[in-house]
């Protein structure tokens, strides 16, 4: 046995024998599927060239009767000439593609920022429910999991929106407050009060966010310090005290500021101060302002003589002078009708063909572009509590959520959350009984227990996946275009249609994506890092 | 700690009754621990005297009969539950030490949430006790890098930490290598020396023997047979126990 030459094992030497050796055969299946893949690449992009190059230059047109691929992109800056119900930053129709975009973009991040807390929120309960010893409990939550894990999610929004919805709400100009507080579900969507700060108030605003943020920070120290010390902290008292010391000093630091909203008057106008308003409309109604409701509710003043005697304003979309100034009407009881112009152009172009008494924006709109008539100041306090009315065929003012966007909510809320569920229930599980038993003889309450023994144990199982669920969500959001909500996805589709190209929205699309879903995964991962430290 | 074996009652059981479903497994059970005394439990597996000694801090419920810790019956009232876990400590056969906490963290965490006491007191104790066990320079470490008998002298020091009246031990030897029992007993045997009063479910008839003020030796659920260490191994009195011990110390 002295003899083996040790380079040899097993049958010799031959070439055969080599092919056969594990390592050969591993370099030799590297090399075939490196080159199979340069292959598919290859045929992929001559593919693509090819079916760009039977379209015809037009694609890549230059705008200056040239043409070329470094142009690809030109055509988005063009108008994007289609409307888009929702939106978190100004835009109409004249404004470029990449700004539909962003907007479509926006409202996909909108509704992921509300559905991944909702998610965690429903999910985490839901899956400490699933394994209560409660029996109704247990069955009510395992139903709400199995339905929603085993059907699609596009059927559960079509469910929503089109039967639940439909069925059960209202239409719009039926909608009636919620208990007395002006809160209206309709099938347009659900509207609501909200406190609007003027350009006085921002300071305030910043102030108020600021303190929740500090408050926040400071209320999670405390709770460092009460867990290692075992003394109550008051974290949720300090906190509000930080919310409420800060909100003082904002109200006291804001609203020094000159106005910076305005109304604007035809020449010739009676009104020359806001007060002078009252007495115009009185005048002409021909009642004292705080009979109206009254008098139109017992026919002594018709409809008809209401609509020609009410005060006209004609105003720019959401903007904070609008809300100001119709809470001011309310206030002293003035009838108004009222048109939103979708751009200011639209709105000087209605202003100066007398189709209002009344303009309001904000000081520096009038400053570009208003040519005839007279610019009051407005009055303009730090805050102004806006709420939604039903005026025309809408409700204005205040805050809202449209149909589709709450539908979408509901359903990737529900959808999701019924995987974290399973997902939070799974990870509490995989906590051993042992660890309940001593947590228990200790002494340790039952949310002790949960919260300092099982959830930090279950939150390494939990972590992972749950990375996986929060991108699912965000990804899912894409199935918006079902409902009509403007997503970023259907604002793409919608690009590709109207443009006639599809390879660069759909690989803006890609990247954008693979953007967000990238920095929310490393994000996680970071944090999951940081929890699993904590053990060895 | 005071060796007053003077008949302070700590644990009293009247007539306990327990079903798993429609097994029965503990037939009225009638005991009363006084202060500072030590009892050993012995007894083929599936006898019940795991469960009896976990019915005594309600990590198994009874449905008939009475048990009373320090005054206090142990009812549904969760108030009465806690009240009694705060007084009745446990070592587990599996240590069941939190992975996810520090041996000191490990130790103070009930001090601390359950107790109420300042973390600064807490970890003094905490310390005291691990010197006591042995083990003070394993403070910082986690579960995971300790040995098993020194996993369980942390759970030791963990109960003991929190000034409990009576402490239960369930198997506390019998998941360590050999090698380690040793230092597991003697831990036990001090406390014992030292007045705890403590129920104990073991293997270790070294232990019973020396140890023990009072043996009991349960069987399908009842108490077969109750005495002193002497009597109950030199002079046991039924057939059921004579048949065990012939099986254990033939070995």
């Amino acid at each position: 046995m002295a003899d083996i030459d040790p380079n040899t094992t097993g049958s010799g030497n031959s070439l055969t024998s080599k092919l056969f050796d594990i390592r050969v055969i591993g370099v030799i299946a590297q090399i075939v599927f490196v080159i199979l893949t340069i292959l598919f690449f290859a045929w992929l992009a001559r593919n693509t060239v090819s079916n760009l190059g039977k379209l015809g230059d037009a694609q890549f047109a230059c705008g200056d009767g040239t043409s070329d691929y470094r142009c690809a992109y030109n055509f988005m800056r063009g108008a994007a000439a289609f409307e888009i119900d929702e939106q978190s930053i100004p835009y109409d129709t004249s404004d470029s593609y990449w700004r539909a975009l962003l907007v479509g973009a926006l409202n996909t991040l909108k509704v992921s920022a509300w559905g991944i807390p909702l998610t965690t929120i429903v999910g985490v309960f839901v899956g400490i429910t699933l394994l209560s010893p409660n029996w109704f409990v247990k069955t009510i939550s395992r139903a709400y999991v199995d339905l929603f894990r085993n059907t699609p999610l596009l059927v559960q929004l079509f469910m929503i929106f089109f039967i639940l919805f439909a069925a059960f709400l209202p239409k719009v100009d039926e909608a009636g407050s919620l208990l007395g507080i002006p809160i209206y579900f309709s099938n347009r969507g659900v509207s609501f009060p909200s406190l609007e700060f003027m350009p006085n108030g921002q300071l305030l605003r910043w102030l108020l966010l600021g303190g929740f943020v500090v408050g926040l920070i400071v209320w999670y120290v405390l709770s460092r310090i009460s867990y290692n010390t075992g003394r109550d902290t008051k974290g949720p008292f300090v906190f509000l005290g930080i919310l409420v010391l800060s909100g003082i000093i904002g109200w006291l630091l804001s609203g020094n500021n000159p106005s910076t909203q305005s109304i604007a008057v035809p020449d010739g106008s009676a009104v020359g101060v806001f007060d002078d308003i009252a007495p115009l409309v009185e005048a002409r109604l021909g009642i004292p302002l705080e009979d109206v409701e009254g008098a139109l509710a017992d026919g002594s003043l018709s409809a008809d003589a209401l609509e020609v005697g009410q005060l006209t304003v004609c105003s720019t979309l959401d903007s904070a002078a609008e809300t100001n100034f119709i809470e001011k009407l309310v206030d002293a009881n003035i009838p108004y009708d009222m048109s939103r112009a979708p751009s200011s152009k639209r709105f000087f172009r209605e202003f100066d063909a007398g189709d209002c008494e009344i303009a309001v924006a904000e000081t520096t709109v009038f400053d570009e572009g208003l040519t005839a008539g007279s610019v009051l100041t407005l009055d303009e306090p730090r805050t102004v509590l806006s709420i939604p009315r039903f005026i025309g065929r809408n409700f204005i003012g205040g805050g809202s959520f449209s149909a589709m966007f709450a539908a979408l909510l509901l359903g990737l809320v529900l959808n999701t959350g019924a995987s974290v569920a399973e997902i939070v229930r799974a990870g509490i599980q995989s906590v051993s009984k042992g660890q309940t038993e001593a947590a228990r003889a200790l002494g340790l309450s039952e949310g002790q227990r949960l919260r300092l023994v099982v959830l930090p144990q279950a939150l390494k199982v939990i972590i992972p996946p749950l990375i996986s669920q929060y991108l699912n969500l965000i990804k899912n959001s894409s199935l918006a275009i079902a409902i009509g909500y403007a997503d970023f996805w259907s604002v793409t589709n919608t690009i590709v249609n109207q443009s006639g190209r599809a390879l660069q929205p759909i690989l803006i699309a890609m990247a954008t994506y693979l953007t967000i879903s990238l920095s929310i995964s490393s994000f996680l991962n970071w944090y999951n890092g940081r929890v699993r430290l904590k053990e060895r | 700690m005071a060796m007053d074996k003077s008949g302070e009652a700590i644990v009293t059981c009247v007539d306990v009754n327990k079903w798993y479903g429609d097994f029965h497994v503990l037939k009225g059970i009638d005991l009363e621990v006084t202060k500072g005394e030590v009892i050993v439990i012995l007894g083929p597996s599936g006898s019940g005297k795991s469960t009896f000694i976990r019915c005594i801090n309600r990590l198994e419920e009874h449905q008939e009969g009475q048990i009373h810790v320090k005054g206090t019956e142990l009812t549904h009232d969760v108030r009465n539950i806690a009240e009694i876990r705060r007084e009745v400590g446990m070592v587990f056969q599996q240590f069941n030490l939190f992975p996810h906490l520090t041996i000191l963290e490990n130790i103070t965490l009930a001090p601390i949430h359950v107790r109420k006491w300042n973390k600064a007191d807490s970890e003094e104790k905490a310390m005291k006790w691990l010197t006591r066990v042995g083990i003070p320079e394993q403070a910082l470490k986690y579960p995971g890098q300790l040995s098993g008998g020194q996993q369980q002298r942390v759970a030791i020091a963990r109960t003991l930490t929190m000034e409990p009246e009576v402490i239960l031990f369930d198997e506390p030897t019998s998941a360590l290598d050999p090698e380690m029992i040793s230092e597991v007993l003697d831990v036990m045997r001090d406390l014992a020396d030292e007045g705890y009063t403590m129920l104990s479910v073991t293997h270790e008839m070294g232990f019973a023997k020396t140890v023990a003020d009072r043996i009991i030796f349960m069987d399908g659920g009842k108490i077969v047979e109750m005495n002193n260490p002497n009597e109950f191994f030199n002079n046991p009195q039924h057939e059921r126990t004579k048949l065990f011990l012939s099986q254990i110390l033939n070995h």
